[in-house]
């Protein structure tokens, strides 16, 4: 098979199977048929991405680019629709369709008591998911990825109002979509300013040379991107949407709230990474905000009761991460912790999956010595507890280290890098922390009354874990291999421990320490109950509610004046003409009384009025 | 002689309405049969004829008809096409197949109905094709003036509050019910015919007494003339394309309207005003378009974002949706404004895309009415639990009203911002795209309201999904919206191959300086 086809199938079968879903209802409303077809489509487009990313290995590493025009203007091409095929499209195209294959199977068993319109309707989602995002991954501009990143926000939109007969979810949906849809704005506007400015929609280096020498357009439209990342990626303060997206079916938060769709973001940048280098205020900025993402959300995360919300702010927190280090100018670490992530929360959330679907609840507290009775999801979920917390030898270690090397590096030629450095080094130890509490609290301790029937899932849930903890351990060994695939500059040593990656373990270590003192030894429980009002305040308090008001009060109560306006101001204003109209029609009418004695007076004031004129105009011609 | 297929396209419902005047009423099959079959084979010339100007040469116009009707006053009567034309009359095709088909159901006087919507639809044809300014305004005239009818008696009546500073004349005036909205929308836009009139008469002596428009863009017309003909035009043309601040009889119009009607209305109507301000407007006076462009987009842009504000303070659905048309037609007029190559394809797109997108709202917003007769959504709720088909198609409509990327809707949003980017005025790209943000915003609102939740209200409970003829209706509709929107080509190939030809003369305006 060569790149070409390779592509093409991985890009379509997902969406072969989503049309055949969304048309034909049979199929759809056929469980078998539906979770098969769909699952098919994900193998499919897992198998064409594995021989992508082998025929990159070995083959010529430029870009080979597919493309047909998709807008014309006078004749010649606006932007191109088509596939761009390097190492970095072809190794997301796996990580995407990998997880994408596993949650699907997962979800074979996991939706199993939807009734069969409603589970038809999710694989329908699902498969149209997974196309959109290798649309995405394989765009060859940025009007394709925009046009595809709207396309996975909208199954983001339809997958967390899955469940639209209950109004929390359906608030949910709603709030996403629009949250994202603002930060877009950048993302809409950014293209105008590129086209603009540079007449091409793409990335490659003469455009990006072409938008250096032109001022501050670089700068301009890299801060228009980076809000749309914002939104896309969870970052604070346009994250609020992510914790509330929970409400979606939890594969359905594995899959696109935890490990592809939300890194649309990050992928983007890394994508138009010559954009961004050529801003380095914006570089900077991406810095900042990400760190401080990863450190607000992390503490956000230690008070959490429901398990999802924890591994939601942990989410934030990592896509912080990546963010951070993009904006130090570590391409690779960003990149490569995209991946690594993408395999252990994943799987993370899976295991929550099965432990929810065990104990049927979210909260952490109905939960409680699963380890005796589910030994498989205990291990996968502390495995990737473990790689999130960064712990030596699992794939989340490299990937962190990768981070603060890069922002530590970054501090040589400018010290404000300094504090997104130590913000990340910080959100190091608490992540051990919160995610070792959800681990003793969870699968340790005492068992509650809800955890007592609890059960491992069948061969379709715990399959999948157990595939996505093979790369979730041992994909930090393949950071060489993924250098060398992906063509980013860099360096990559696996059995080289930094001063920084030495740090990190300790602080690790005493997160760790700290959450089995906490909650295993329960000493200084008044602890956290003493903070939670504080973070509970700055979320739902602060930032939560801001958005709110500005809906509210804003936008509401605005459109409320305008409505008014229109009805009773300028359509009034018409209605007063037409009524004058009327009212001096019925005055004029009030003339013709039809009395011959009302006409013969004022047929003489009239002679009266002719005579009386003459008069004057005769007395001023005497004059003269 | 070659047949006259665009004199055909134009006869065929005009033909089926006469023929529908000698039917006795009580045929009703045969009556819905005839306009669905009259509308069809209408359907078919219309893709006929875009695939042949596509294979022609969309730049130049095709099908040529000629024929003298008072030679002593320059009046022809001049058929042709080209891309534009073309484009539009596919979408008249689809609209009209569609809305006759949805209209099957009809049960109160389906003769009549037929009788005036046919007739509508020749004259809405004809605008696309008439190359004779007189010829033009008449079919204008057709296709506008049946909507007084069609409201006045096949309407329904809703209750407005008089309040405000002129409640005094809204109590005078009976604001709300059928009649009014129906006598409201008829003046307005006959006020627009006066000024239509009058520039066109201006047109005709300052350009070589001839109401050829292929003569007319060639005639110079002085440019001073043209600063005072162009207003008249845009604003003439413009209060059917539902112009700030004479947008007012679109809502209380589309909400008082039977399906069909607001379909076309909505769907086509207002699509030859803003056809008339680009063609007649900005093409045959290219020194008034370039000197008012900054007027006309500035206003548009307010058209936007007062439409998407109003609908998004409206509870009754047929507001909503009418309001959504208003800000969307603000961004055709805002292409036009643009004076680019991009604005201007958008312009067209977006008449295309929001013709399907408005035609589908209204179908199903005419299927919802008549199962609840009800249109105020705090009323409404879980609706897809009974009406699944129609949930479908409504999202898909609203998706595209809020420019969703694989819906016709992105394509021609991004164009127009696009084109206003790369225009003088740059800043208008802004408010339009946070129009399409808010819109984003009452859109879903609705759809949530409407379709989801737990279970309709008890009242609502046993109503049916929409059935075999309706399906048809939005099906075409739908799928129209997602294949143009995956491969505007289609379309756009048309539109963009003519489209530098008739702004060439603006172009040419703009190296000749300021008008004195």
């Amino acid at each position: 098979m060569n790149l070409f086809n390779a592509g093409l199938v991985a890009v379509f079968a997902p969406l072969v199977a989503a049309l055949l879903l969304f048309v034909v209802q049979p199929i759809r409303y056929n469980r078998h048929l539906a979770g098969g077809l769909s699952a098919l489509g994900a193998l499919a487009s897992f198998a064409a991405s594995l021989t992508l990313v082998a025929l990159r290995m070995g083959g010529d590493p430029a870009p080979a680019i597919y493309e047909s025009t998709w807008l014309p203007e006078a004749g010649r091409s606006v932007a191109t629709i088509g596939m761009h095929l390097d190492g970095i499209s072809a190794s997301m195209l796996v990580v995407v369709s990998l997880v994408a294959l596993c949650v699907q199977l997962f979800s074979l068993e996991y939706m199993e008591t939807e009734p069969d319109a409603d589970f038809g309707r999710y694989f329908t989602w699902q498969s149209l998911f997974l196309f959109s995002m290798a649309a995405l991954v394989v765009a060859p501009n940025i009007l394709q990825l925009f046009a595809a990143w709207e396309l996975v926000g909208l199954c983001s939109y339809l997958l967390i109002g899955f469940y639209y007969k209950k109004p929390s979810a359906a608030r949910a949906a709603l709030k996403a979509f629009w949250v994202t849809k603002f930060a877009d704005l950048g993302l809409l506007i950014g293209l105008l300013v590129q086209y603009g400015a540079v007449g091409s929609v793409g990335w490659d280096p003469a455009t990006v040379t072409a938008m250096q020498a032109t001022g501050s357009v670089a700068t301009v439209v890299a801060a228009l991107y980076f809000l749309a990342v914002m939104g896309k990626s969870a970052q604070f303060p346009l994250h609020v949407w992510l914790p509330d997206a929970m409400e979606g079916p939890t594969p359905v938060s594995a899959l696109l709230h935890a490990a592809t769709m939300v890194a649309a973001g990050v992928y983007l940048i890394v994508r138009a990474y010559p954009i961004f280098l050529a801003a380095p205020s914006v570089m900077l900025a991406m810095s900042l905000i990400g760190g401080f993402t990863a450190l607000f959300a992390a503490l956000i995360a230690i008070n959490q009761t429901d398990i999802k919300r924890v591994l939601a702010y942990s989410t934030c927190s990592q896509l912080g991460y990546m963010v951070a280090s993009l904006g130090a100018g570590g391409l690779f670490g960003g990149y490569f912790h995209l991946a690594t992530h993408a395999f252990f929360k994943a799987m993370l959330f899976l295991s929550a999956g099965s432990v929810i679907h065990a104990v049927h609840s979210n909260e952490i507290s109905h939960m409680g010595g699963l380890s005796r009775k589910m030994k498989l999801t205990t291990f996968t979920f502390i495995t990737g507890a473990a790689a999130l917390a960064g712990l030596p030898g699992l794939a989340g270690f490299f990937s962190k280290d990768q981070i603060l090397e890069a922002l530590l590096e970054a501090t040589e030629h400018n010290t404000l890098y300094w504090a997104p450095f130590l913000m990340c080094l910080a959100t190091v130890g608490i992540t051990a922390y919160y995610m070792s509490r959800v681990v003793f609290l969870v699968f340790f301790g005492e068992p509650s009354e809800h955890a007592h029937h609890a059960s491992e899932g069948g061969i379709a849930m715990w399959a999948p874990l157990l595939i996505l903890a093979v790369p979730s351990i041992a994909a930090g060994y393949f950071g060489s291999a993924f250098l060398r695939l992906t063509g980013i500059e860099g360096e990559f040593h696996v059995n080289h421990i930094t001063p920084v990656g030495g740090l990190a373990f300790a602080l690790a270590f005493g997160g760790i320490g700290l959450g089995y003192a906490l909650n295993v030894l329960k000493l200084g429980a008044g602890l956290g109950t003493a903070l939670k009002p504080v973070a509970d305040f700055i979320e739902y308090g602060a930032v939560d509610r801001a958005w709110l008001a500005g809906y509210r009060y804003g936008m509401l109560a605005l459109s409320r004046g305008f409505a008014w306006t229109d009805r009773y101001i300028i359509d009034g204003l018409l209605n007063a003409i037409g009524a004058s109209v009327l009212s001096i029609a019925e005055w004029v009418r009030g003339l013709q009384t039809g009395r011959v004695s009302d006409y013969v007076y004022v047929v003489m004031i009239g002679v009266v009025c002719l005579a009386a004129w003459s008069q004057l105009v005769s007395l001023a011609g005497g004059v003269q | 002689m070659i047949f006259p297929i665009l004199s055909f396209i134009v006869a065929t419902p005009a033909l089926a309405a006469l023929l529908l005047v000698f039917l006795p009423d009580e045929a009703k099959t045969a009556i819905r049969a005839i306009s669905v079959a009259a509308s069809a084979v209408a359907l078919a010339g219309s893709i006929y004829v875009a695939q042949a100007v596509m294979a022609l040469g969309p730049a130049q116009f095709h099908f040529h008809e000629r024929y003298p009707i008072i030679p002593s006053l320059g009046i022809n009567y001049i058929m042709a096409v080209d891309g534009w034309g073309a484009s539009l009359m596919l979408l008249t095709g689809l609209i009209i197949f569609a809305g006759s088909v949805a209209s099957t159901t009809l049960e109160n006087r389906p003769r009549e109905f037929y009788i005036f919507l046919l007739g509508l639809v020749a004259g809405v044809f004809g605008v696309f094709v008439a190359q004779d300014l007189f010829v033009f305004f008449l079919f204008y005239e057709i296709a506008v003036l049946p909507m007084y009818l069609l409201i006045g008696i096949w309407g329904s009546t809703g209750k407005v509050e008089s309040k405000g500073p002129f409640a005094w004349a809204m109590n005078q005036l009976d604001v709300g019910g059928k009649e009014y909205a129906a006598m409201k929308l008829t003046l307005v836009l006959l006020g627009g015919s006066a000024l239509i009139l009058a520039a066109m008469l201006g047109m005709y002596f300052a350009g070589g007494h001839t109401f050829d428009m292929g003569e007319l863009a060639k005639a110079s017309i002085p440019p001073n003339l043209q600063w005072w003909l162009f207003p008249a035009l845009w604003i003439g043309f413009g209060a059917l394309a539902g112009l700030f601040p004479f947008h007012t009889w679109s809502p209380d119009g589309h909400a008082a309207a039977p399906t069909a009607v607001s379909m076309l209305h909505a769907g086509v109507l207002m699509k030859l005003g803003a056809f008339g301000v680009l063609r007649v407007g900005m093409v045959l006076l290219p020194y008034g378009a370039r000197d008012w462009a900054f007027t006309v987009g500035t206003v548009a842009v307010i058209n936007i974002l007062w439409g998407a504000m109003s609908a998004m303070a409206q509870k009754d659905l047929k507001y909503i949706i009418a309001y959504s048309s208003v800000s969307h037609m603000g961004v055709v007029l805002l292409g036009a404004a643009t004076l680019t190559v991009n604005g201007w394809n958008g312009a067209m797109f977006q008449m295309f895309a929001h013709g399907i997108m408005t035609g589908l709202f209204f179908a199903l917003v005419g299927l919802i009415y008549d199962r609840t007769h009800d249109r105020w959504i705090p009323h409404m709720g879980g609706f897809a639990n009974i009406m699944p088909f129609i949930a479908v198609f409504f999202t898909i409509g609203g998706l595209s009203s809020l420019g969703m990327p694989g819906t016709a809707g992105f394509v021609a949003e991004f164009l127009v911002f696009l084109g206003a980017w790369q225009g003088p005025h740059a800043w208008w790209a802004v408010p339009g795209a946070v129009g399409a943000l808010i819109t984003a915003v009452y859109v879903l609102r609705g759809i949530k309201d409407i379709f989801w939740g737990a279970g309709p209200p008890p009242q609502f409970a046993a109503l049916p999904d929409a059935r075999g003829a309706e399906r048809v209706a939005l099906v075409v509709l739908g799928t129209a919206l997602i294949v143009f929107g995956v491969w505007p080509r289609l379309i756009l190939d048309l539109i963009d191959a003519a489209t530098p030809l008739y702004l060439s003369a603006i172009v040419a305006t703009q190296a000749a300086g300021v008008t004195p």
